[in-house]
């Protein structure tokens, strides 16, 4: 029955049925015929069952998170803090790719997730770049790759879902993927210095002299002042332990809304009830995706598929780093097929128990889920940020797979590969800050 | 991922989701308007209570009896009310890989017609899951009223937000099936 379960779901993914509604489908053929012998489940213990699950206040932060993004890009707070970066990195060769790189991750940590992170500063970097001649291509591929820095920097809303449905401490998971974050940011800068070495087109602003430099880091300094609380804020108080997840995300929304109305004027009161109930939709769009999975995973784990997955990863290999790699693999082909949510609430439940009967730290597969989802992004024929960069930029998608792939093949899966094989890299910063086991 | 939406290029992603896109009947004009302005109030709540919360704890060093009682409360209103806007707009995250690699034509316009009937019929159960769920809060274990589950402190009948549940299944059920009437009638048009 089991068997069954997984083809409905897989057949309904592949039509095009709404991905909760995929999880419903699969969860209502087990509730007619699953169990040992057939009887199916109860079906009134169901939805409570979701209900008790989504019953968080830790879950509210997504939304709130989400919200704070969102009035981010409209309210024009994004834009100051790229300008800031841009005194950084703005006059070296392929300086441009730099500040981009870096205001993905700035914004990312703020917004939580790739697409809002991708359209904040994709929509301020586009014109720029094609100003200073970068390849459409390149820009488009680049932004796509840099934007992943949300799943990565913390925090984001793909690891707060991983905690939840895991059991996993929220801070930890956050904690994971820091330094294997920071590592990908040298990484895709390197990448981008690489590619465009022999490039002659892209303008390079004239060296700036130190007195140059001091005066713009004060003017844009200024400006970027407020903005710059925002990520202060978050960072500073989720970290600092002086505030929840849920509270950060709360602040960051009662903070960025009257910068975005009265300091930077890019709200108006019209579109900041906009901005809101767009936000509200992408939670909702999110929460019932959740609320189905976690009926779903109750009925998969009464089934026992995590019995049933690990036998047959046993049947190819008894050693538990080639397992891992495998899990890795089925990791990137549904990264692949689905976005990273819904990669996460469909995978962790299964796979879970799996890496725990292995013998891996849970916090160590928080960071191998960060890096694989973000993989998977990128990664078509599902690659929902790879296209909406396209968009953005105007990049027809065959000038952006070539960078795309030199994105792929030397900064994404060394990361992942780095990440799988030295457990270390992600452990360090959990072990040393909140001390959990290596 | 891409959103199930036939006719538009919408691609499920934040940007392409229009809350406010001129239904064009009253009852849409309602639904929809309605929704959004609960989303809109459930949102700012959410905010003010938590941040309220955390002033109380730091600044004033008390605590904001029960808080998580209502924040929970709101937060189903929220995302319900939000997901079932999101079936309006047809922006439900859906792998949709016969959109993007079945060429136009009978076969493509069946597949359509199929995912919309499946959703349906899928989404139609749960609402009815979603009824018993209700009606199990607001009348009781015993089917009586009496003895109806409420929360701790401020004594809320769950109900009411189990009520969240089995209206946003509804909206969604409803805009599904609006859904399933415009594929139905694409794939009849073009067969006749």
């Amino acid at each position: 029955m089991i068997f069954l379960a997984l083809l409905i779901l897989i057949f309904c993914l592949i039509i095009g049925v709404p991905v909760p509604v995929s999880f419903m489908a699969s969860a209502a053929w087990l509730i007619f015929f699953g169990g040992p012998a057939g009887e199916g489940y109860a079906a009134s213990q169901l939805l409570p069952y979701g209900y008790a699950q989504m019953n968080s206040v830790s879950l509210i932060a997504i939304a709130l998170f989400i919200t704070a993004g969102g009035v981010m890009e409209r309210g024009k707070i994004g834009e100051k803090l790229i300008d800031f970066v841009d005194v950084f990195a703005g006059h070296l060769r392929s300086g441009l790719g730099i500040v981009a790189v870096i205001s993905c991750a700035v914004v990312g940590s703020i917004c939580g997730a790739a697409c809002a992170t991708l359209s904040c500063v994709g929509s301020i970097m586009f014109p720029r770049f094609e100003k200073e001649g970068y390849p459409r291509g390149l820009a488009a591929a680049l932004l796509a790759n840099a934007s992943l820095l949300g799943l990565l920097i913390p925090p984001n809303a793909t690891l707060i879902i991983f905690a939840w449905i895991s059991g996993q401490s929220v801070l930890a998971c956050f904690l994971a993927t820091v330094i294997p974050g920071f590592m990908t940011i040298i990484l895709l800068c390197l990448v981008n210095w690489w590619l465009l070495r022999k490039n002659t087109t892209i303008f390079v602003a004239a060296k700036r002299t130190t007195a140059q430099k001091v005066e713009l880091f004060r003017k844009r300094g200024r400006l970027a002042l407020p903005a710059l609380m925002l990520p202060f804020i978050v960072l500073g108080g989720i970290y600092g332990g002086i505030l929840t997840t849920t509270e950060a995300s709360a602040m960051a929304v009662l903070y960025a809304i009257p910068v975005g109305l009265f300091v930077y004027k890019g709200l108006n009161l019209k579109n900041s009830y906009e901005v809101i109930v767009e936000s509200a939709i992408t939670t909702g769009v999110i929460m019932v995706m959740l609320y189905s999975v976690s009926m779903l995973s109750r009925l998969y784990i009464l089934e026992d598929l995590p019995g049933v997955l690990l036998a047959v990863f046993y049947a190819l290999s008894d050693n538990p780093v080639i397992i891992m790699l495998m899990i890795n693999l089925f990791l990137v082909v549904m990264g692949m097929l689905m976005d990273d949510i819904s990669v996460v609430v469909l995978t962790t439940p299964i796979l879970m128990p799996i890496i725990v009967e292995l013998g891996f730290n849970p916090i160590h597969y928080a960071a191998i889920v960060g890096v694989n989802t973000g993989l998977g992004c990128i990664t078509p024929p599902a690659a929902p940020v790879l296209y909406l960069s396209g968009r953005l930029g105007n990049a027809p998608i065959d000038e952006m797979m070539r960078p795309c792939l030199w994105f792929v093949l030397l900064c994404w899966i060394p990361m992942l590969a780095v990440v799988v094989l030295f457990p270390k890299i992600s452990l360090f910063l959990p072990h040393y800050i909140m001390g959990t086991p290596w | 991922m891409s959103g199930h939406n036939d006719e538009s290029t919408c691609t499920a992603l934040p940007e392409c989701i229009i809350p406010l896109n001129a239904p064009k009947n009253w009852f849409d004009r309602i639904a929809v308007n309605g929704l959004s302005l609960i989303c809109f109030s459930a949102s700012i709540a959410l905010t003010l209570i938590i941040c309220a919360a955390a002033f109380f704890r730091y600044i004033v060093k008390g605590d904001l009896y029960g808080y998580e009682e209502w924040v929970k409360l709101i937060a189903f209103w929220l995302y319900f009310m939000g997901a079932a806007i999101g079936a309006y707009n047809r922006t439900h995250v859906s792998a949709d890989l016969v959109q993007a690699y079945v060429p136009p034509g009978y076969l493509k316009r069946f597949l359509v017609f199929l995912k919309d009937l499946i959703t349906l019929g899928v989404c139609l159960l749960f609402v009815w899951y979603g009824y018993e769920f209700f009606m199990f809060g607001f009348t009781g274990p015993l089917g009586t009223g009496i003895a109806i589950p409420k929360s701790t402190i401020w004594r809320i009948s769950f109900w009411v937000g189990y009520l969240s549940v089995f209206l946003g299944l509804s909206f969604m059920a409803y805009y599904f099936l609006r859904d399933l009437l415009q594929s139905t009638g694409r794939l009849l048009r073009r067969a006749t």
